[in-house]
């Protein structure tokens, strides 16, 4: 059977290209140039991107202290996001701090054809995947202190003035329940809501991260949206 | 302020306040602090070895592929040569029309005295025997009809020359010494070698001891072949008859000299087993 696909496969493939297996070649080293083409989606990435290839090629290199300025730029984004996913501060260190050895360990595999951010946020989401599927039947929160700015200050006053009540103790709960819908949701549903809504990344740059297209990755979003929204309808209220 | 607030909280609104749960500044002192304790330890941690199978396959067979290639093709040539020190020299001997072959070993020793043409002297001598193989008959009826002096030791020997070995092709030259005895001829104590074993020839020598010599009657000059002949087989019937070459007489004593342990060590040291190594590169 397979002799026959390939006999069949052979001419017809032939002629369409009409220049025999040396142009066959040619085109598909352009198409995979193409592709491996990294998604960079703005010029303030783009030059996050370039200084992070300055210094992974110093780590590359043999500078190993080198590495250090990747785990300060990037410590907090990878924590955040490991942590969004878990809604556990333990696991996430444990797990932030897997991630940035195995991306030490790994470094010299990584060629450029990805942004390091990209690169690295894949490790991150890949691990935090498989603790989670590990983990399936555990559900234990662990939050952090929300360090409150000016739109969220307001968001919470407006959200006490509305519903009456200690503003603490209002704000603790509302917390709660944000985590709550966000861990009811599949795995890769939160990851795309965690990477959109949390993180500010593109569709492009999850989907890249997550390898599926990206009209998967906006079904997952919007069906997330939605599950959300339902699980919050009392707190969405006016 | 309150009108000055959006009227609908919306989920994005909800979403933002996620990002405002974030660690404090001691949580990162102490994160640095375990990252760096589980960076040595993932350095000093052995991977599993189904980690990187692949990868020592390719380096053990990198590293062994050419020497034991080498090693093969050595020990294929060491086996080699030892089958053909073994039975090169029957078959050269064989092939060549006036061979000898000394068969002392396996055929029981014939007195000398039932020789004809022995003399009383040596007649308790247990002499080798000898048998022709493809010797021409001339020859052999020369080895019996001939009245020649079978002497154990200290036959004089005249310096002509005479042909020792069984190839007649290279004559050995005994030399210009008129004193050189049949004694002498056995200091290189050649034992005839018949189908790679050694065979004991009693040496008639240390059997018999001196008996009478033949000094005073010395032999006459050969005038034609017949008495070259005569003489040959004088020299073949009392002591043991070197039938190789002096070059493939040394080989075969080192190679028999070389124990079978030492070429086991030898190759096991080559291709490594013991630990040590050998890279070849080109």
């Amino acid at each position: 059977m397979k002799q026959q696909l390939r006999w069949r496969f052979r001419p017809s493939f032939r002629l369409r290209i009409g220049g025999g297996w040396d142009s066959l070649a040619l085109s598909m080293n352009v198409l995979a140039r193409v592709l491996s083409k990294p998604l960079v989606a703005s010029p303030e990435r783009r030059l996050e991107a370039d200084a992070d290839w300055v210094v992974v090629q110093r780590v590359q290199a043999g500078d190993v202290a080198a590495f250090d300025q990747l785990i300060l730029r990037y410590r907090e984004r990878v924590h955040g996001l490991i942590y969004q996913m878990t809604a556990n501060r333990e696991d996430a260190a444990d797990l932030a701090q897997d991630v940035f050895i195995k991306a030490f360990q790994s470094i010299h595999r990584f060629a450029g054809q990805a942004t390091f951010f990209t690169w690295l946020y894949r490790i991150a989401v890949n691990t935090t995947l498989s603790h989670l599927r590990r983990h399936r039947h555990r559900t234990f929160f662990s939050l952090e202190q929300m360090q409150e700015d000016g739109p969220t200050a307001e968001l919470v006053a407006r959200l006490t003035e509305t519903r009456g009540g200690d503003r603490d103790a209002l704000a603790r709960e509302l917390q709660e329940k944000l985590n709550e819908a966000l861990q009811k949701l599949s795995i890769k549903h939160r990851t795309v809501i965690t990477l959109f809504e949390i993180d500010g990344l593109s569709h492009e740059e999850i989907a890249e991260i997550m390898h599926c297209s990206v009209g998967t990755v906006r079904s997952r979003l919007h069906y997330a949206k939605q599950l959300m929204q339902a699980d919050l309808q009392l707190w969405l209220q006016p | 302020m309150a009108g000055k607030l959006p009227q609908k909280v919306t989920l994005d609104d909800l979403l933002r306040l996620k990002r405002t749960e974030r660690p404090s500044a001691e949580f990162w002192t102490r994160f640095e602090e375990e990252l760096r304790a589980k960076q040595l330890a993932a350095l000093v941690r052995r991977r599993p070895w189904w980690a990187d199978a692949g990868l020592r396959l390719r380096t053990a067979l990198a590293r062994f592929g050419l020497p034991l290639g080498a090693a093969t093709t050595l020990a294929l040539a060491g086996l080699i040569f030892r089958a053909v020190q073994s039975t090169g020299s029957v078959t050269a001997i064989a092939s060549k029309p006036g061979a000898v072959v000394v068969l002392g070993g396996l055929s029981p020793p014939a007195p000398l005295a039932s020789i004809p043409a022995l003399g009383a002297g040596v007649a308790s001598v247990p002499a080798p025997v000898l048998t022709t193989l493809p010797v021409a008959p001339a020859l052999a009826e020369l080895a019996v009809s001939t009245p020649v002096v079978h002497q154990v030791a200290d036959v004089p020997l005249t310096p002509w020359t005479t042909s020792i070995s069984a190839d007649n092709a290279q004559p050995v030259q005994l030399g210009s010494n008129p004193a050189l005895t049949t004694g002498d001829l056995a200091v290189n104590d050649l034992t005839p070698t018949v189908l790679g074993s050694k065979t004991s020839v009693p040496d008639a020598a240390t059997t018999v001891g001196p008996g009478p010599t033949v000094g005073s009657n010395p032999a006459p000059r050969p005038t034609s072949d017949q008495s070259v002949h005569a003489r040959l087989l004088v020299a073949l019937s009392l002591r043991p008859v070197p039938l190789v070459s002096a070059e493939t007489r040394v080989l075969e004593q080192v190679s028999h000299q070389i124990p079978d342990e030492l070429l086991r060590t030898a190759t096991r040291h080559i291709i490594g087993m013991d630990g040590g190594t050998v890279r070849v590169r080109f």
